[in-house]
């Protein structure tokens, strides 16, 4: 049974540090909703908080039509998976599996058949007798799976579950927990400090900063239309690159000459504007119309990574990056003088100050 | 002689002198009518000294003596440890202060604690009888009924804080993830207790089960300090019958025989314990 979860003003103190500072948030039911954020970003402490394993300082949680802030983790109805599987290790997997069962007094014949089935929704049947200890990293993060699957929870809690597993394996259990997300469709919200993870699995990414929600929306709405200095620059790989500017009538003056801003801007006074490696071009074709952002640059050193290769150039505004297909780095190597290019839908605008964005990117354009 | 054999050389001769030499006299006497009394009249006797301890009925009432208060006071011990180990373990600022205090008795030298408890606990002068007679209540620690009881308590007393030590370090070395997820699981406090911290816990409750009964086999002092095995023979442990015929009655053969015995019995004993904590 999928089930809305919502935070409201959530906060939480060790002693005097505060890590959480007002969690507002609405997990629609049936989501697949990935915390991001840098570590002791407090991602992990507001999944703690909604498991129950951390007392709130203030603030209220719903699980549904039920506020749950001050109840105890297990009346709260819910299923987390750990980072590091914390499986029974004095138990059996198809024990470890039905203990959760076993403590809602389900029958014996009963739990014995859920687990069964489950197993085999893992294709994990014949791990069932064995021990934790005898399992490899892969299968007992499986096993922990499991044991959160069969509960059939309201609400299910991971915490970065794929951060100790081989890179290969990470792929492919992201592509499983995806399928069974779809397949299962619970309410889910899922931890990790890993974008690529939340870019590919997520409904809905909560990006957190120090405490705080920064930004909360799609991928698409994350990746191309960042809210704040802050999402622009973690999200992203390789990061973003920025230049401080001042509005001088038609664009901004900047350390390698002026960016075209839109007609008809009002003054912004002081911006950083910033370019995702992606957008950035050799600019080689001077007869064609002005890009908005052009700069030259000297390249420092080009990283092949198969179809496409990562430039580092230098600006006069520092070290910047560019993301170039295979085809085009001909005639880039390092030392040689080259104008870069971005067009003016693809640049961000914030301001310095506040980091709020002011204008830029459009989702999902071009 | 190899650079190897000469650095083994000086250990071999020290374990030989302290170790091997007595082992192999106490075996050589213990066939032997070996009497300090009578050190000019040795005769070997075969397995008689062997035969006579299991003819012996003071033997056999020593030995059950022993198992008792073992079985009491290690028991008793088991359960006191870790039910003050959990307990402290769920302390915050205080837990290194109650551990320090609970350590208390671990350091005071046994003779000196059964001196202490003969005076606490005598029914004439001692302040405990004293004030249970305030509440109506007269009961003589050292009489024939309560004596062996008595030791037990005073066993527990003493060694109790070294279960504790044992277990609440073995709690604080537990992961702390299963616990969470047993949390989320939906499993109560019992619950997990049962199912988790005993299971986690058994290896070094099997450790501290092994280290605690082999030292209270050796119970002497408090039975030396308070009662001399008595009133007639009803604390008059395994220890306490050796140090009597080989010491009081200068029967060294009769007494090493009897010490043959014990050490089997409790080897029998370690085994059993091993086997049956073991199969999981």
């Amino acid at each position: 049974m999928a089930t809305t979860t919502v935070l409201e003003n959530l906060r939480k103190s060790f002693g005097e540090e505060e890590v959480l500072r007002g969690i507002d948030l609405r997990v629609e039911a049936g989501s697949f909703t990935v915390f991001l954020g840098p570590s002791g970003c407090g991602k992990s402490t507001t999944l703690r908080c909604l498991a129950g394993l951390e007392e709130v300082s203030s603030g209220r949680i719903w699980i549904g039509e039920r506020e749950v802030t001050h109840l105890e983790p297990r009346a709260r109805d819910i299923a987390m998976v750990f980072q590091n599987y914390a499986l029974y290790p004095n138990m059996s997997i198809e024990r470890n599996m039905g203990f959760g069962l076993k403590n809602q007094r389900v029958p014996r014949a009963e739990i014995r058949r859920r687990v069964r089935e489950t197993a085999t929704l893992l294709g994990m049947e014949s791990l069932l007798h064995r021990f934790p200890r005898e399992l490899s990293g892969g299968q007992q993060q499986r096993a922990a799976i499991g044991r959160a699957i069969v509960r059939n929870p309201n609400l299910f809690l991971f915490d970065e579950p794929l951060s100790n597993l081989d890179a290969k394996l990470r792929v492919d259990t992201r592509a499983e927990l995806i399928r069974l997300h779809r397949r299962l469709g619970a309410t889910s919200v899922y931890v990790t400090h890993d974008q690529e993870e939340a870019m590919t699995m997520a409904d809905r990414i909560v990006v957190m900063n120090e405490g705080r929600v920064e930004q909360a929306g799609t991928p698409a709405e994350i990746y191309f239309q960042p809210e704040t200095l802050m999402v622009a620059s973690f999200v992203g790989s390789p990061t973003m690159n920025f230049v401080d500017g001042q509005w001088c009538g038609s664009g901004w003056t900047t350390p390698f000459g002026t960016i075209l801003g839109p007609p008809e801007q009002p003054d912004t006074g002081s911006v950083r504007i910033g370019v995702r490696p992606d957008d950035l071009q050799p600019w080689k074709d001077p007869s064609s119309d002005t890009p908005a952002l052009t700069a030259p640059a000297t390249v420092e050193l080009v990283e092949l990574l198969g179809a496409r290769g990562i430039v580092t150039v230098t600006t006069a505004a520092g070290e910047w990056k560019m993301v170039v297909e295979q085809r085009r780095l001909a005639g880039l190597s390092p030392g040689s003088e080259i104008r870069l290019a971005a067009p003016a839908d693809r640049l961000h605008v914030f301001d310095p100050v506040s980091g709020r964005r002011l204008l830029g990117a459009i989702p999902g354009d071009g | 002689m190899g650079l190897r054999l000469r650095f083994l050389l000086p250990l071999a001769l020290l374990l030989t002198g302290i170790l091997v030499y007595p082992l192999v006299f106490a075996g050589w006497i213990s066939v032997h009518d070996y009497q300090l009394t009578r050190l000019s009249d040795i005769r070997f006797t075969g397995a008689e000294n062997f035969t006579d301890t299991f003819r012996n009925p003071n033997f056999w009432n020593a030995l059950g003596n022993t198992l008792i208060f073992v079985l009491g006071a290690v028991s008793l011990e088991l359960v006191l440890g870790l039910a003050l180990a959990l307990l402290v373990q769920r302390l915050d600022r205080a837990r290194h202060l109650a551990r320090s205090l609970l350590l208390a008795p671990m350091f005071i030298t046994p003779i000196a604690v059964g001196l202490l408890f003969r005076f606490l606990l005598n029914a004439e002068i001692g302040v405990i009888p004293f004030l249970l007679r305030g509440v109506g209540l007269s009961i003589d620690w050292f009489g024939p009924q309560l004596a062996l009881f008595s030791l037990i308590l005073i066993d527990t007393w003493q060694w109790t804080p070294f279960m504790f030590l044992m277990f609440l370090a073995g709690l604080e070395s537990l992961p702390r993830s299963p616990f969470e997820a047993a949390e989320v699981d939906g499993a109560s406090r019992w619950s997990q207790f049962l199912h988790l911290t005993l299971p986690l816990l058994r290896p070094v409750i099997l450790v501290a089960l092994i280290i605690r009964s082999l030292d209270a086999f050796k119970v002497f002092e408090y039975v030396f300090a308070i009662t001399r095995g008595g009133p007639g023979t009803s604390t008059e442990t395994i220890q306490y019958l050796i140090y009597q015929t080989g010491f009081r009655f200068y029967r060294l053969g009769e007494a090493a025989a009897m010490a043959f015995v014990l050490v089997a019995v409790t080897l029998v004993l370690v085994f059993l314990l091993y086997t049956v904590l073991r199969r999981s």
